[in-house]
């Protein structure tokens, strides 16, 4: 009888600090939206939702926020919002639905910074309807380092909460990069084999290709990060899996079905194979081009094609290829090269053409003497819509990557430096993106801050692009 | 059947699941196994296989809500359930495993949940028998379905990336890199003003909307196919240089090839013909013509060969007149496929219209045609013959004296016409051994070749003819035309001969008697001279009737002769 009662009372105590983790929880969420990083305002109610996670644990109990059947739990026990808790219950409950989180255990040993950043993610991470929202959020706390607060996603049915396996988060992160590599792996053995004049075969990129576009679908990760990724050598490998990345996002911003964005992407990934039979003292000379190399550099559509001609069987996939490898140096106006009576320009050839000079443009390659900054490359592209780009793939293709595509270096007017992580989803607030902070006014090195530069709070512009490969600087670690 | 189902056999593997877990794995396969036939067999509104189909859902469902996945790992020729063999079919063509082994799937995991459209879609995609040479692709079949409830591992999924390459996901240090942009970044660069992009740059207008939605349909309509022969037409037409020229002839025309190959016959004769009149077409430099044609003649092999006479026998899409002008397309370098096409194609007009360009172009190499005078096939060496005799170059005598005894009388008669035309002595003197033939018809036509072509050599052996045994045996007609080559040969000394022949009595055979005189009349007529004719007149004298009736008509034949001797100079 004395047990029991001693249950209930400390239940009621329970429900008492529960129900204050969930205000407090709620004050601080509400202040992180108004305050930036950093600002003191933050620190009053951090130090509430800690004082209470530590109470917490200190009563062997579990530090949870649950949603479950439309209630908010804390472990095991129901927290019934009184009257002046209502507003509080509803916006963490909605807050968690709206990232699909089922759960949050502030387990022990979480610290303020973490709950901290636990506490911004949620205002930079935009909560489409999407099961990827979860998984971004977590992907987010990974790269915050927050690892003491763990997670659990919303059911199906959004009631529920189900287990995830942390490990597979991490597996998404590697897996783009993965994918990147292998297709990188793909078109080189290709390329290697083209060169020694042996068959050419597509399988294994084939195969590349749709794990791509599978990750591409599922918005796993944005695969236009991943153009800033250079891994090899020889240009041509990392120009040709850019070119499929960026076709590939043309490609689902038209709706095309995933057969059909496969072909594209295998045209895109073979577009330059014919470069396999230009001689390499041509190909990586770092100097400028005379009139005769030129010539020789032009030809190389035409000997994609005959490459390519001697693929076993032509079927609807290796005349696709074929028709990019012949088409994507054409132009619009058919100004461009192999100069022939030929005047038909697919899709594909449209779309692979922008995304072939945009690469070519904002990547440093041997013989070009210094890559436009992606900004000045749209500008240059667009400049020229019309006759050369296709003016509505053209459109398309920016609103793939905004003006300042992931992965761009930019120097702010604070003289820090930033990378971009994301365009905002308004594109008239295309020239402020979300960013990481990477280096402060002095040029040291920083933690990774985010920003949105388009909160006025954040207070800082964009003043340049820089180029990333000039100072050597790898920005892909920062992205993928 | 070579396909088994594991059912009471054990496997030597130990298998990691409970009995009846394995048992209704076991069901489950059979099942699937049972339906993939179905799909084969029946119609897909068959009451059997709708049966079928729903048992193996049943199955299916039953065993995923038990045990949570269905998982089968797949070897060359096995699929295994936890360690358990459910599946084993050792033919290429046939096994589910195989087709799945060789195009590098792993593992099949069907999950709970799975629906009856994912279960058939997978067992049509997998069951469906392909032909070998097509490359893959259940992977990618599959892919493009997009099951929710299936999954498949590949081999490539097992590829890592070794740590120094892909793996450094971790931040590094790059303290140094962003010092090298402070000191080098000079602040008194003016920045060029941020992009500033427009709305309407971003968002499609409606008639943009339209464009691509048009666009998009245009492509879909295209055959890719279409663009790729435009591609390599728009090169060979205003490419000069003559090494990338000579390049694509020889891809074109192997384009040509494969097509035809695949049976896309269209295609192929549509490409075939842009060559031919490229060939013809003036303003190409001349050696790329010749490139040209030489690339044509390797359109044709023994598989195209074998394509094209079935279109032509089977369809309308080759006229004679179309066949014809093929042909001369392919032209000289591709005579000896033409004969290979020749022994194939069965309609006779058509046969005709080979024959006859074969005629025209092959009379350049007529030693092409040699090894076809092997052939198995009597009426391909026939019409070679034939073809041969039209062309009469001796350079083939040889050859076609080797089939002087060949057994096919037609053939056989067609040689003797090839002896007869051809301008070589040596043809003649063959003729002689034709009188041994062992068909009148042909020991005939010999004789009548022998006199016409007036061989005076002949005449010894074929008085020799008239002495043997055999000879008295011989039809009247046969009789008749030795007589009439002796008369033709020997003219004037034969006449002590014929009057024998004339006047010889057969007392007791009326007959032969009759068959005498009608013989020595025909070989007086083709002596033709005034002494011939003194002879029948003298004889005719003598003579009953009936024989004096086939005298006067001799007669007359040879007045009739001799007023066109009359007349002919
Ligand atoms: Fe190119
Ligand atoms: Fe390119």
């Amino acid at each position: 009888m004395e047990s029991e009662l001693r249950t209930e009372q400390l239940e009621r105590e329970m429900i008492k600090v529960g129900k204050a983790l969930v205000t407090n929880f709620f004050v601080l969420l509400k202040t992180a939206q108004n305050y930036r990083e950093g600002h003191a305002a933050i620190n009053a109610p951090l130090e509430n939702v800690l004082k209470m996670v530590k109470e917490i644990h200190r009563r062997n109990e579990e530090a949870s926020i649950r949603v479950q059947r439309g209630y908010l739990l804390m472990g095991e026990i129901r927290l019934k919002p009184d009257a002046a808790g209502l507003d509080a219950f509803n916006f963490i409950m909605g807050e968690m639905k709206r990232y699909l989180i089922g759960s949050i255990n502030f387990t022990p040993g979480v610290t303020a910074e973490e709950i901290k950043k636990f506490a911004y993610i949620f205002s930079e991470i935009e909560p489409i309807p999407s099961p990827q929202t979860y998984v971004k959020f977590l992907e987010r706390m990974q790269q915050r380092m927050v690892v003491h607060i763990e997670l659990e996603t919303l059911g199906e049915d959004g009631e529920e909460s189900v287990e995830v396996d942390e490990s597979e988060l991490m597996d998404n992160r590697k897996k783009s990069r993965k994918v990147y590599y292998q297709t990188i792996h793909a078109i080189s053995e290709v390329m290697d084999n083209a060169k020694m004049g042996q068959t050419l075969r597509l399988r294994k990129s084939k195969r590349v290709v749709q794990s791509m576009i599978d990750q591409l679908l599922a918005a796993e990760t944005n695969l236009v990060g991943l153009t800033t990724i250079r891994c090899h050598d020889e240009y041509t490998y990392n120009h040709s899996v850019n070119v499929c990345i960026l076709s590939l996002a043309i490609g689902q911003r038209i709706g095309f079905s995933k057969p059909k964005l496969c072909e594209l992407g295998m045209a895109a990934l073979f577009h330059d194979i014919g470069k396999s039979e230009i001689p390499l003292s041509i190909l990586n000379k770092p100097a400028e081009f005379t009139r005769e190399e030129w010539a020789i550099m032009q030809q190389h559509p035409l000997l994609g094609v005959k490459k390519l001609m001697k693929l076993k069987g032509l079927d609807a996939l290796s005349s696709r290829i074929i028709i990019g490898a012949f088409e994507h140096h054409l132009y619009c106006d058919f100004s461009g090269y192999p100069r022939l009576p030929y005047k038909r320009l697919s899709l594909f050839g449209r779309i692979i053409s922008i995304a072939d000079c945009y690469d070519g443009l904002t990547s440093s390659r041997v013989y070009s003497r210094t890559p436009m900054q992606p900004d000045k490359a749209l500008r240059y592209m667009l400049a020229r819509t019309g006759k050369i780009y296709d003016p509505v793939i053209m459109k398309l293709f920016i609103n793939c990557i905004g003006i300042y595509p992931i992965g761009t270096l930019l120097l702010l007017d604070t003289r820090e430096l930033c990378v971009v992580l994301e365009n905002n989803p308004d594109p008239e607030k295309w020239n402020a993106p979300r960013v990481k902070i990477i280096a402060d006014s002095q040029g040291r090195e920083t933690g990774g801050e985010l920003a949105d530069l388009a909160d006025p709070r954040c207070a800082r512009t964009v003043m340049e692009a820089l180029d990333p490969n000039r100072y050597r600087i790898d920005v892909s670690q920062y992205i993928v | 059947m070579t396909e088994m189902v594991a059912g009471q056999q054990e496997t030597v593997e130990t298998p990691d699941a409970s009995r009846e877990e394995l048992t209704l794995a076991t069901e489950v396969m059979q099942s699937m196994v049972k339906t993939s036939k179905g799909f084969k067999i029946y119609l897909p509104n068959n009451p059997l296989l709708t049966r079928f189909v729903e048992e193996l859902n049943e199955k299916m469902g039953k065993h995923l809500s038990l045990y949570g996945e269905y998982r089968l790992d797949i070897d060359q020729f096995e699929l295994r359930y936890k360690g358990k063999t459910v599946y084993e079919n050792r033919d290429p063509k046939e096994s589910m495993a195989f087709k799945m082994y060789s195009d590098g799937i792993r593992f099949v995991i069907f999950s709970e949940g799975l629906e009856e459209y994912e279960l058939c879609g997978f067992l049509e995609i997998v069951g469906k028998d392909r032909p070998s040479d097509v490359d893959d692709d259940i992977v990618t079949l599959l892919w493009e379905k997009n099951f929710p409830h299936l999954v498949t591992v590949l081999t490539d999924d097992f590829l890592e990336f070794d740590a120094d390459v892909g793996g450094h996901v971790a931040p590094s240090s790059q303290q140094e890199k962003i010092t090298g942009i402070y000191t080098a970044y000079s602040p008194e660069e003016i920045p060029p003003s941020p992009l500033l992009i427009p709305q309407k740059i971003l968002t499609l207008s409606d008639k943009e909307t339209d464009w691509l939605r048009k666009a998009r349909e245009a492509d879909e309509k295209r055959k890719p196919l279409d663009d790729v022969i435009q591609i390599i037409t728009s090169i060979l037409v205003g490419e000069h240089d003559p090494v990338v020229f000579g390049e694509f002839v020889g891809i074109m025309a192997k384009l040509a090839e494969n097509l035809f190959n695949s049976g896309e016959v269209r295609y192929a004769l549509n490409i075939t013909w842009f060559l031919g009149n490229l060939a013809r077409n003036e303003q190409i430099p001349e050696a790329n013509r010749a490139e040209i044609d030489r690339a044509l003649g390797t359109i044709l092999s023994p598989d195209t060969a074998k394509i094209i006479a079935r279109t032509i026998d089977t369809s309308e899409l080759l006229s004679p007149d179309k066949l014809r002008d093929l042909l001369l397309i392919f032209g000289p370098p591709a005579v000896g496929r033409m004969c290979e096409l020749l022994g194939l194609v069965e309609k006779m007009k058509m046969r005709k219209v080979i024959i006859q360009v074969l005629c025209e172009i092959g009379c350049d190499a007529p030693e092409v045609f040699i090894p076809y005078l092997s052939d198995s096939r009597w009426y391909l060496v026939r019409n070679i013959v034939f073809i041969l005799t039209r062309i009469g170059s001796p350079a083939t005598l040889d050859s076609l004296m080797a089939l002087i005894s060949h057994r096919e009388v037609r053939i056989r008669k067609e040689v003797l016409g090839y002896l007869e035309r051809v301008p070589d002595p040596k043809a003649k003197t063959c003729l002689l051994k034709f009188l041994r033939d062992d068909s009148s018809v042909i020991r005939i036509r010999a004789l009548q070749i022998l006199a016409s072509t007036r061989c005076t050599f002949a005449l010894k052996p074929i008085l020799a003819l008239t002495t043997s045994e055999q000879f008295q045996e011989r039809d009247i007609m046969e009789k008749k035309a030795v007589c009439e080559a002796i008369g033709e040969l020997g003219a004037d000394q034969m006449l002590p001969l014929f009057r024998e022949m004339l006047t010889k009595k057969y007392w007791f055979n009326k007959a032969k008697e009759k068959e005498s005189i009608i013989c020595a009349v025909a070989g007086l007529v083709k002596v033709r001279s005034a002494s011939a004719a003194k002879l029948l007149e003298e004889v005719s004298a003598v003579k009953g009737d009936e024989i004096r009736d086939i005298i006067i008509q001799g007669l007359g034949a040879i007045a009739a002769e001799s007023a066109k001797g009359v007349a002919a100079p």
